[in-house]
């Protein structure tokens, strides 16, 4: 396994999903990239954080054949006698893997993998057929922050735009600003993240400063780049109205510098609880876990708040999954 | 969990009083007036029988009633007055003549309140008018102890599929109908026969030119009746309206379909009496008697009545009669309830697709029928099945793509033409047909039953009439020619003696490589093969010999030039299609052999076999790693897709390469599958993929359940490369189809991702890629598993939710709790 792969011939990605619909416009393949330099306490994608890899548990697919057991030569793993869980030392785990391919069940997995650059490409392209017949289909990296892996990225987009695909950056903004303009040179679209407007809080809750988020934005106008505003609706967190207003305010001033063409549409991102198991592999908590999705009227009102400030209301959207509506609407 | 509710199932919408009424009188069921359930009429003689389950023997749920049935049919039959000399006529004569009688003289005939259309009963079982001696050898060669009945249900219960010569399944020449009108076949039919000698007049040809001539009299006189009821109802008719409706229905009747059809409202009546007579004349409602391209053959004749002035409403409100007319069908076994074998008759229509040169077809027909659809579903029948093409105008896209919204399941199949068209290429040149399908006329091509491709007007191909069981050649490799496990008798109990009639491929644990074993398969499929050719044609040279069909004769090009029935190998373009069932089942498990004794060699042979024989219990971790280390189908990786590849060049070369039934027709693959891979999972031993015994086996060309991990278009590009991807210059513009029939695939996806009008877009952007990497035809299922659950526990407020089961559709409600799990565990891609 290499120690340190990022250039630009590997990457560290998490996953990758086919026929997204929901990471930009038209039908899309969508690339996560592992490793993030924040730590929002209700991020959906924990185990995208870290950098390096991880071993995982799955219980429900664990058919306790205790195969793992034998293949660890670090002594590792250890099963709970009477609940027969499987609990795995991070000291001791060196991620080689040797448990995940004799695992029958594909319970123990190992989260992230080193993908060369022309795998990767071959994959994405798979879904050309699609993506191509849709208005704006593409490919989009995701995260973790993509951008922290720019000299990939870049290269990754570069390509994909010569086989005619459209690409899109999903990024958090914070990274050095070097990393997000090369990750965006060959971006057709950035997805952008404003998710607190308080500075003192953002730094407190995410880990990492807003005026490096603000000054990357800013870059990213400069470069004329197309983007959307994404805010995740996050109950106790970001979902006050005065954190709502704030980031409209925000998005308002770079409207006084810039005209308000600098960003195609805001979308307000409404929390969604289906990632709780995902910490308890992870033998993290949860912070949000037991929180009910939110209600559609609520998200209305944000919507209403930051329209009466003056942002233009067909630029504004709420997104995501409601209480009202029920679960299966993702 | 949440429950929606009934509220959010689709309705029917935008109905006439006039339709509602048809609507609502047709759904209150054995309550009413008068019904089309099967009726049975017989010559009077003591030996006669009426049913004929030779078109039954694909379906295994009903074996154990052919007796029922027969004795039942037999017993209620009506006697028909026979005339002199009778018996003197050829079979084939005797059959025109007695099924005529008894449409038009025995059969009662009814016209419905404001119904537009007339044609109500045609369910009929009639004598099959054999003198005594041709019975007994007919019942000889079928119930005797060697007889072909037996080795029927033993192919069935050894799990080898199911096969036997079943009618319907192809799209008459009815565009020639609407054109010239029966006077016009009757015309050229008595010229044939006028070119006899006297030898031929007297023989067999000359015996069925004079059943056709007979037959082609049917619908004339049956019109005619039908003018007379119409007329005899507007005499005591009060309203005016109603009156000038019922006048004008005469007079249409009296012109149509005897002679050619001259606006939309005789086309739609001379197509629907001349369609339901191919029931009557067959015995058989429905299964696959297809309308073919509805849309092109009835625009000329929807351009002179909107030129003459008749309304876009009125034009639906005939086509709406027509629908309503289609659903009687279901009536033949009303009082049993329409579950099971009545589930899915299939007279599909096929609208839009490709014209000459590539152009596209679509018309303002093709959308006024889909409103009729939209306004209409749920409902069962006609089946419309949408021709897409790389030219589909947007428009239409969006008209179905909102369609799919608003239903429960796609009110329609949707076939794609460019990789069909490939596959009716590849068997004009595998089938030896090329004068009939070629590159200039391939696109006249439609669909029959559910998505089985064929041309229109010449061509019975067999499509539904040998299913074979793919995943049991894989079973006989590991045993050596033998079951697994021994039959037990359903009746007695007792377990009968190991079948051992396969050819012995050598002691698979001796093999050293995964060639080896792949070599024994190939063997075992040729065997296989053999197995259901030969049986098949025993079925098939019986009805050849006593069910005579003169009347579909007419309507099918071939029969009058080679003065030929149908059944006796008439038509122009012939084929039996070999439906291969359990694809991916027997794909995974090859797979799963290579990858679990010679790639890791995770276990032995022997071990694996045991684990086999022990239906997996007491081996779950070799399951395990069956199931989720071993490669799979369908997952758009290079390495398991090439051998599905593999596999299905195998079995398709050695369809091809099998002798012609005694009737002249050769054989060709497909994949259809209807619901044996559900009742077959029941018969066949656990497989190497993971499957035990009892559990469905994979459908159609669809991956195994729960394979596809990796979302809609992987499952479809895996698809595509199975049937033989592309290749330039071959097939239909670089595409390429083993499968000329044609193969059924199904993606269920959530309602959620079609909610957005944004999403709407992205799907028709699948729908356009499907175009380019994707099969032959796509069934969508749109429905959360919520909803399902609810339906499941509260059946009555869900009577008329709509799924697409495979091949036809059903009403979720009346299927059975197993296939209603497999339905909601189906729903693998409810989060994209």
């Amino acid at each position: 396994m290499m120690k340190n792969p990022v250039n630009h011939a590997h990457a560290r990605i998490l996953d990758i999903q086919r026929m997204s619909t929901e990471d930009g416009p038209g039908l899309r393949t969508t690339v996560f990239f592992k490793g993030c330099a924040l730590s929002c306490p209700w991020c959906h994608n924990p185990e995208s954080i870290a950098f390096d890899q991880q071993l995982e548990w799955i219980e429900q697919r664990c058919i306790g054949c205790h195969t793992c057991m034998e293949a660890c030569m670090k002594s590792a793993l250890s099963v709970d006698t009477k609940t027969q869980k499987i609990s795995i030392s991070r000291q001791l785990c060196d991620t080689c893997a040797a448990c995940v391919d004799v695992c029958p069940s594909n319970a123990l997995k190992l989260i992230g993998c080193t993908v060369g650059l022309d795998d990767l490409c071959g994959e994405l392209l798979r879904d050309s057929a699609y993506l191509l017949n849709s208005a704006d289909g593409g490919i989009t990296a995701s995260g973790g922050e993509a951008a922290l892996q720019s000299v990939y990225v870049s290269e990754l987009f570069e390509r994909m735009r010569k086989a005619g695909l459209h690409t899109a950056l999903d990024t958090s903004g914070y990274c050095p600003t070097h990393r997000l303009e090369e990750a965006a040179r060959h971006a057709d679209l950035i997805m952008y993240d404003l998710k607190l407007a308080d500075a003192k809080k953002h730094k407190q809750m995410v880990g990492g400063d807003l005026s490096v988020v603000l000054d990357n934005l800013a870059l990213l106008i400069g470069m004329g780049k197309r983007i959307w505003i994404r805010t995740p609706i996050i109950p106790g967190y970001t979902d006050s109205v005065e954190n709502v207003e704030g980031i409209a305010r925000i998005i308002l001033e770079f409207c006084l510098l810039h005209g308000q063409d600098w960003f195609e549409r805001w979308e307000l991102c409404a929390f969604n609880n289906l990632c709780s198991d995902k910490y308890s592999r992870l033998e993290k908590t949860w912070p949000l876990a037991g929180v009910p999705l939110m209600d559609e009227h609520s998200l209305d009102r944000l919507v209403e708040a930051v329209v009466s400030l003056g942002l233009p209301p067909e630029k504004i959207s709420w997104t995501g999954m409601t209480a009202t509506e029920g679960q299966q609407t993702c | 969990m949440t429950k929606k509710g009934a509220d959010s199932i689709k309705k029917p919408r935008n109905l006439s009083p006039r339709i509602q009424w048809l609507h609502d009188y047709y759904f209150l069921g054995s309550a009413r007036k008068w019904n089309n359930e099967h009726v049975s009429f017989s010559t009077g003689v003591p030996w006669d029988v009426q049913y004929n389950e030779l078109n039954y023997y694909i379906v295994p749920e009903t074996y154990a009633f052919f007796q029922t049935f027969r004795a039942a049919y037999r017993q209620t039959a009506r006697i028909v007055p026979i005339p002199e000399g009778f018996w003197n006529l050829s079979i084939a004569e005797r059959r025109a003549l007695f099924n005529k009688m008894v449409m038009v003289s025995f059969l009662p005939q009814e016209i419905l309140t404001g119904d537009l259309i007339a044609g109500a009963r045609f369910n009929i079982h009639t004598s099959a008018c054999l003198a005594k001696q041709e019975q007994a050898a007919r019942d000889k060669a079928i119930e005797g102890k060697k007889g072909v009945r037996k080795a029927v249900f033993d192919f069935h219960y050894h799990g080898f599929g199911n096969c036997g010569p079943t009618s319907g399944h192809l799209v008459p020449g009815y565009a020639e109908i609407l054109k010239h009108g029966f006077k016009k076949t009757y015309g050229e039919l008595v010229k044939a026969y006028d070119l006899l000698d006297e030898a031929q007049r007297s023989g067999r040809q000359g015996q069925q030119l004079r059943a056709m001539l007979i037959a082609c009299e049917m619908p004339r006189d049956l019109a005619f009746v039908y003018a007379c009821l119409a007329d005899s109802i507007a005499e005591r008719e009060s309203d005016t309206t109603r009156v000038a409706e019922l006048r004008q229905m005469a007079e249409n009747l009296r012109r149509v379909p005897w002679e050619g059809a001259t606006d939309f409202w005789e086309a739609v009546q001379a197509l629907w009496i001349t369609h339901m007579l191919v029931m009557s004349d067959e015995n058989y409602p429905g299964p696959g008697v297809s309308f073919g391209r509805l849309d092109q053959y009835l625009l000329p004749y929807w351009e002179k009545s909107k030129a003459d002035g008749m309304s876009r409403e009125f034009a639906k409100e005939i086509l709406k009669c027509f629908w309503m007319h289609a659903n009687t069908a279901y009536d033949s076994m009303i009082r049993v309830g329409n579950q099971g074998i009545t589930a899915g008759f299939g007279q599909l229509l096929s609208l839009s697709g490709m014209g000459a040169g590539g152009t596209d077809l679509t018309n303002e027909l093709t959308y006024l029928i889909l409103e009729v659809i939209d306004e209409l579903s749920p409902i069962l029948e006609p089946k419309p099945n949408i021709r897409l093409h790389k030219g589909s105008p947007e428009p239409l896209l969006d008209t179905i793509v909102e369609m799919i919204g608003n239903s429960q399941g796609a009110p329609f199949l949707l076939n794609f033409d460019e990789r069909s068209q490939a596959g009716m290429l590849e068997q004009a040149e595998k089938g030896e047909c090329s004068q009939f399908i070629t590159q200039s006329n391939v696109h006249e091509y439609a669909s029959v039953g559910c998505l089985e491709n064929t041309m229109v007007g010449n061509d019975r191909s067999g499509t539904v009439d040998c299913n074979l069981n793919l995943a049991k050649a894989v079973e006989l490799v590991f045993t050596q020619g033998k079951d697994m496990h021994p039959v037990v008798d359903q009746i007695t109990g007792q377990e009968e003696p190991i079948l051992e009639d396969g050819p012995d491929t050598g002691d698979p644990t001796k093999f050293s490589t995964f060639e080896q074993f792949w070599n024994a398969f190939d063997e075992q499929v040729q065997f296989c093969i053999q197995k259901i050719t030969a049986l098949y044609e025993r079925g098939e040279s019986l009805r050849a010999l006593y069910h005579p069909t003169p009347y579909l004769s007419t309507l099918v090009k071939g029969c009058m030039e080679k003065a030929l029935d149908v059944t006796q190998g008439g038509a122009e373009i012939g084929f039996v299609t070999i439906e291969a069932i359990a694809y991916a089942t027997a794909v995974d498990s090859l797979l799963a052999v290579k990858h679990l004794v010679f790639d890791k060699k995770i276990c032995t042979m022997e071990q694996l076999i045991l684990a086999l024989k022990d239906n997996w219990s007491g081996h779950e971790t070799l399951r395990a790693y069956a199931i989720n280390k071993a490669p799979k189908y369908g997952r758009d990786e290079d390495a398991a897709d090439a051998l599905a590849l593999k596999v299905m060049k195998l079995w398709t070369k050695k369809t091809w390469d099998c002798p012609p039934t005694g009737t002249h027709r050769r054989f060709r693959p497909g994949m259809l599958s209807w619901n044996y891979w559900v009742g077959d999972g029941y018969i066949l031993a656990a497989s190497a993929d993971g499957r035990p015994k009892g559990q469905f086996l994979s459908n159609a060309v669809c991956p195994s359940n729960g394979a596809d991990v990796k979302g809609p278009t992987s499952n479809a590009n895996s698809v595509g490369k199975a049937l033989g991807g592309k290749k330039p210059g071959s097939g239909w513009q670089g595409y390429v189809n083993l499968l000329p029939n044609g193969a059924s695939h199904t993606i269920t996806f959530n309602p959620a991702f079609v909610k957005k009008s944004e999403n709407r877009a992205k799907f028709k952007a699948f729908l356009r890629g499907y175009m380019e990497n994707g099969g032959t035809a796509l069934q969508v299922n749109m429905l959360d598993a919520d909803t399902l659950r609810d339906a499941q526990a509260d059946p009555e407020a869900y009577r008329d939710l709509l799924v697409r089961v495979t091949g036809y559709n059903a009403y979720f409600t009346s299927i059975g709790k197993e296939l209603q799990d497999e339905v909601i565990s189906r729903l693998s891609h409810s989060c994209v």
